[in-house]
């Protein structure tokens, strides 16, 4: 075995981990940039629409979570999946009249869930598996 | 003038090749010595031994020791023509600062870097071929502990630095995002190089007894997990 990597375990996992995010900020690009447009939208939604103005907030912060300078790419949208799921199991969704709301949560899950896929990370596995089914509880389709 | 001193000096050379190689790859004599780079590498610098010691027989620089014997002459004449011909005092700088060995020594290093390279694929090759198979069943987030705990906790050659950095690069990897079973081969990858093939089977075959049911159960989970998305990724498609 190269002596280095004996004593440098630490340096062996980060070159591993610094291709492997390489790689998928590269393979779910495309699934990032679509979520990052949604939170946008959603945002926008509600800053002007009144039944979603309490949950400008929790849009700020999915939104911020998604384009953070500190976390990597998977960090990034565990924390946006993480605070969907938070909202999604507060909102009443009978209450929400603004066109658009359902269609741009759907599309973000749906990424959610493409981009989950190529990592195969368990914990975005999970995440995935837990927005897909509350969407499916709260909306009464897929 | 026999051709014995020439075999002799090139010899030498190829064990001194034999040993540079050996102190970046340990335990991997048998990888260099089956691998067509690593014989590429022996042999060339074998070749400048020798070339070193024609150049003193040549320009009769061997007199000095013309009263040692045959052996000590070679020998000694090898190891001085090879420290001045694999010296660095003919690197030379190119514009953009970029310094180069002239000489042998260059040629030298582009033959290591080829041994080298090839012989870190081959050996990662092997260590996951041998790891693989041992470790199909397991999975990293439930049998990572006890792989520790029977492995490097009791090995008293390991030092306590090597065991910090060993658990911390543990903890990095447990949080990487990467699919279960590759981060048990890269755990089993740097673990191996710990216990050795021999004690990596046993400490195997002794977690499988103990918690081969916690295994199969995670796994399945995992399983679960990744088909439940599938399906859901289906119901959401267009």
């Amino acid at each position: 075995m190269k002596k280095d990597a004996v004593t440098d375990f630490i340096g062996f996992i980060d070159g591993f981990e610094a291709r492997n995010l390489e790689s998928i900020r590269k393979q779910a690009s495309a699934e990032i940039n679509d979520m990052q447009t949604r939170a946008q939208i959603l945002k926008e939604l509600s800053k002007t629409e009144n039944d979603l103005k309490d949950f400008h907030e929790e849009m700020i912060q999915i939104e911020m979570a998604l384009s953070s300078h500190v976390d990597n790419v998977v960090q990034r949208i565990s924390k946006a999946g993480e605070l969907l799921y938070k909202f999604m199991q507060v909102v009443d969704v009978k209450n929400l009249k603004t066109e658009g709301f359902n269609l741009q949560i759907r599309g973000f899950i749906k990424s959610f869930m493409a981009a989950a896929e190529i990592c195969k990370d368990m914990t975005l596995v999970k995440e995935a598996v837990n927005l897909g089914e509350i969407y499916q509880e709260k909306f009464g389709e897929s | 003038m026999t051709a014995f001193p020439f075999i002799v000096a090139f010899l030498i050379g190829a064990v001194i090749g034999l040993t540079e190689l050996l102190s970046k790859y340990t335990w991997s004599a048998k990888a260099v010595l089956t691998s067509a780079p690593g014989w590429g590498y022996l042999s060339i610098s074998g070749l400048s031994t020798l070339l070193a010691y024609s150049f003193a027989y040549s320009l009769d620089l061997l007199s000095p020791l013309a009263l040692q014997g045959e052996y000590l002459r070679v020998v000694a004449c090898s190891l001085m023509g090879t420290a001045v011909l694999r010296s660095s005092f003919a690197n030379l700088k190119i514009e953009g600062g970029k310094e180069f060995s002239a000489g042998f020594q260059g040629i030298l290093d582009v033959f290591r870097e080829r041994a080298e390279t090839s012989l870190d694929q081959r050996m990662q090759e092997d260590t996951i071929d041998l790891v693989s198979p041992i470790v199909e069943n397991f999975s990293f987030f439930t049998s990572k502990e006890h792989f520790c705990a029977l492995g490097i906790d009791l090995l008293q050659s390991v030092s306590p630095d090597k065991k910090e950095s060993f658990y911390q690069a543990v903890a990095k990897l447990e949080s990487s995002p990467v699919p279960d079973s590759t981060k048990m081969v890269l755990f089993s990858r740097m673990l191996i190089e710990l216990t050795g093939e021999k004690l990596f089977r046993k400490i195997a075959n002794q977690v499988e007894k103990d918690f081969g049911k916690a295994n199969i159960e995670s796994k399945n989970n995992e399983k679960f997990a990744l088909e439940r998305l599938v399906e859901l990724k289906k119901a959401f498609e267009d």
